[in-house]
């Protein structure tokens, strides 16, 4: 009779025992599960930074067409219409939450930025002095620095793309 | 327990490997990032050699000093092009790259990435290759006028109340102060030649083509500028047939006098004539520093510049006046111009006006191209003007600020003979000036990447 109460006694797991093993189990699937709602996140947050990129690619592209439309000012159109229909303007980047595009057009040649090459003749009159910064004088533009920046929302958090261009017209 | 201990190590294991692809994507997806930066900065090169190309005159121009190019700092990078040409089909192939450090200790190569030197350690690379054919303008006509606008209140016309400058039904008198000179009596040929190269030097004087013949007699940019001209014609036939002082006459069957819009109407809209202050300008750049180029100031001049043999450039700044009894003649391309310098002037206005003032005889073969702030074009009493080749006129006017190459139509007053006979043979490959005309079209015509 001994050994046999012996050995049922052996098969079981005491109260305590279990107890551990649960707390081990759930920190593990705790840990576990924080490490993937991480990796979800950076995930996202790499997809939203993969939108913000279509976002400045699509403004860009729109951009660039409208420069190389026949000057047509009355229809926002040309080169010359750049400066107006773009310049401290935001436009919706509709697959991100809370997302513009906001474009800033440097056409005064004295106020383009270092770090876009400038001061820079802009009209390729020679000299790097001119206002183009309105729409009579926004036709002579040859070249436009641009810079772009995309904001959106993720989680609570406003998050920015900057990127800068310049843009010529690409077709006589 | 030892079964917890092991689900328990697979579900880590999963999680592991569910953040290393979290990670390699979001490392992927930066690397996505830098590439679209490194893009821009490749396409911010190529828009500026486009540009130089396209207006500043270039064919072949690089980033930084030297033609191979130099890597020049923009935004978060840089970039770097260079352009070869192709003369014989006037293409100009603009290879641009733009980088931006992938390593805090990146290469510290200067050479171009398709270089045997280049060293692309520690950089993330990208390239763009655009080619740009380039293309010489052949006058067509014998008169060309640039964007044709209307100026107030000289040069070109001045109109009365209630006119709608195109609807000639409304045209009235011209009016303005001055009173326009274009209700003086014009004897005025403009015509072609059906032997284009023998005038001045190897024969007398050449008959015009006979009627028919197939060029327009007058183009323009825009419709602004073929309203001026008909109305110049027609105040110049005293409000009669704006034809009537033409010869020939544009009544051939080569003319479609019934649609303004056609190519074939005797005043054409040709958008493609490039704009003459632009044309002027290339030229200026192009030849006044060589010494060949005969640069004349302002005043009265007469002798030959240049000879069917040896043409060339002749640039004149400011008046250039043919006094009575002398002669001033020439072959090539003659370019009057006024002052201005937007490098040093600020007062938006030059000192001294490009005007052609005849009271002698001018005889030119080849182009004669009279532009800037209120130029003209006078031909006296006694005076005698031909041209054998092509005249662009073109009058730029004061906008906003700066002198704008939006312009308006020459001045013209023409009270003694003057003639301008289109010769094809001047202009195309082989003639005369061929050589000298600039490369005013030019366009993308492909890119790719690199």
């Amino acid at each position: 009779m001994l050994p046999q109460e012996k050995n049922s006694r052996s098969t079981g797991m005491s109260l305590l025992e279990v107890i551990i093993a649960l707390t081990i189990f759930a920190s593990l699937v705790l840990a576990a599960s924080m490490t993937l709602v991480s990796g979800m996140a950076h995930r996202r947050e790499s997809f939203q930074r993969y939108l913000a990129v279509n976002a400045l690619r699509d403004r860009l592209a729109d951009i660039q067409e409208t420069v190389n439309l026949p000057e047509n000012l009355p229809q926002g159109e040309g080169i010359g219409a750049v400066y107006s229909k773009y310049d401290s303007k935001n436009f919706l980047a509709a697959d991100l939450p809370s997302g513009q595009v906001s474009v800033t057009c440097f056409a005064n040649e004295t106020l383009v930025p270092v770090a876009l090459g400038g001061p820079q003749d802009l009209n390729f009159d020679g000299d790097a002095q001119d206002n183009l910064g309105n729409q009579a004088n926004g036709t002579d533009l040859r070249l436009i620095p641009l810079t772009l920046t995309v904001t959106y929302t993720e989680d609570g958090i406003i998050r920015t793309m900057t990127k800068h261009r310049l843009i010529a017209r690409s077709t006589d | 327990m030892l079964m917890v201990v092991v689900l328990g190590i697979a579900l880590m294991s999963l999680a592991a490997v569910s953040v290393q692809m979290s990670l390699f994507h979001s490392v992927a997806q930066e690397v996505q990032e830098d590439a679209f930066t490194a893009r821009q900065l490749a396409e911010s090169g190529a828009a500026q050699a486009l540009a130089r190309i396209t207006e500043g005159g270039f064919t072949t121009p690089s980033s930084g000093q030297g033609a191979a190019g130099q890597w020049v700092p923009f935004s978060e990078g840089e970039f770097l092009y260079y352009t070869t040409f192709d003369a014989a089909n006037n293409v100009s192939t603009v290879r641009s790259w733009g980088r931006i450090a992938a390593d805090p200790s990146p290469s510290t190569s200067t050479a171009a990435p398709d270089s045997v030197l280049w060293n692309g350690r520690g950089w993330l690379v990208q390239g763009i290759e655009v080619f740009i054919k380039s293309v010489k303008y052949i006058p067509e006509t014998p008169i060309y006028m640039g964007n044709g606008g209307i100026q107030k209140p000289r040069g070109g016309f001045s109109w009365a109340s209630g006119v709608d400058p195109a609807d000639p039904s409304t045209w009235v008198p011209v009016w303005g102060n001055p009173t326009s000179w274009q209700s003086n009596w014009v004897p005025f040929e403009a015509s072609a030649l059906s032997h284009p190269v023998d005038y001045l030097y190897n024969g007398g004087t050449p008959a015009p083509a006979s009627s028919p013949h197939p060029y327009n007699i007058w183009a323009s940019q825009n419709p602004i500028g073929q309203y001026n001209v008909e109305a110049w014609f027609k105040n110049s036939a005293s409000g009669n047939d704006p034809t009537t002082k033409l010869t020939p006459p544009p009544t051939t069957p080569y003319y479609d006098t019934s649609d303004p819009t056609s190519l074939d109407y005797p005043y054409p809209i040709d958008p493609s004539i490039p704009d003459v202050q632009d044309f002027a300008d290339d030229l200026w750049n192009t030849y006044s520093g060589d010494p060949s180029a005969t640069k004349l100031w302002e005043g009265s001049h007469s002798g030959t510049y240049g000879d069917m043999s040896n043409p060339g450039i002749t640039f004149v700044t400011g008046k250039l006046k043919v006094n009575s009894g002398r002669t001033f003649q020439g072959a090539g391309v003659l370019v009057i111009r006024d002052d201005y310098d937007p490098n040093v002037d600020t007062n938006n206005k030059p000192s001294i006006n490009g005007y052609l003032d005849i009271y002698g005889t001018f005889k030119w073969t080849g182009l004669v191209i009279v532009t800037g702030w209120n130029s003209a074009m006078y031909v006296r009493p006694g005076g005698d003007a031909t041209i054998v080749g092509a005249l662009f006129g073109e009058d730029s006017v004061q906008s906003m600020g700066e002198i704008s190459l939006d312009s308006a139509t020459l001045m013209m007053k023409i009270q003694d003979n003057c003639r301008v006979l289109y010769s094809n043979g001047l202009f195309t490959t082989g003639g005369l000036v061929n050589q000298f005309l600039p490369l005013a079209k030019k366009e993308v015509v492909g890119s790719r990447e690199i």
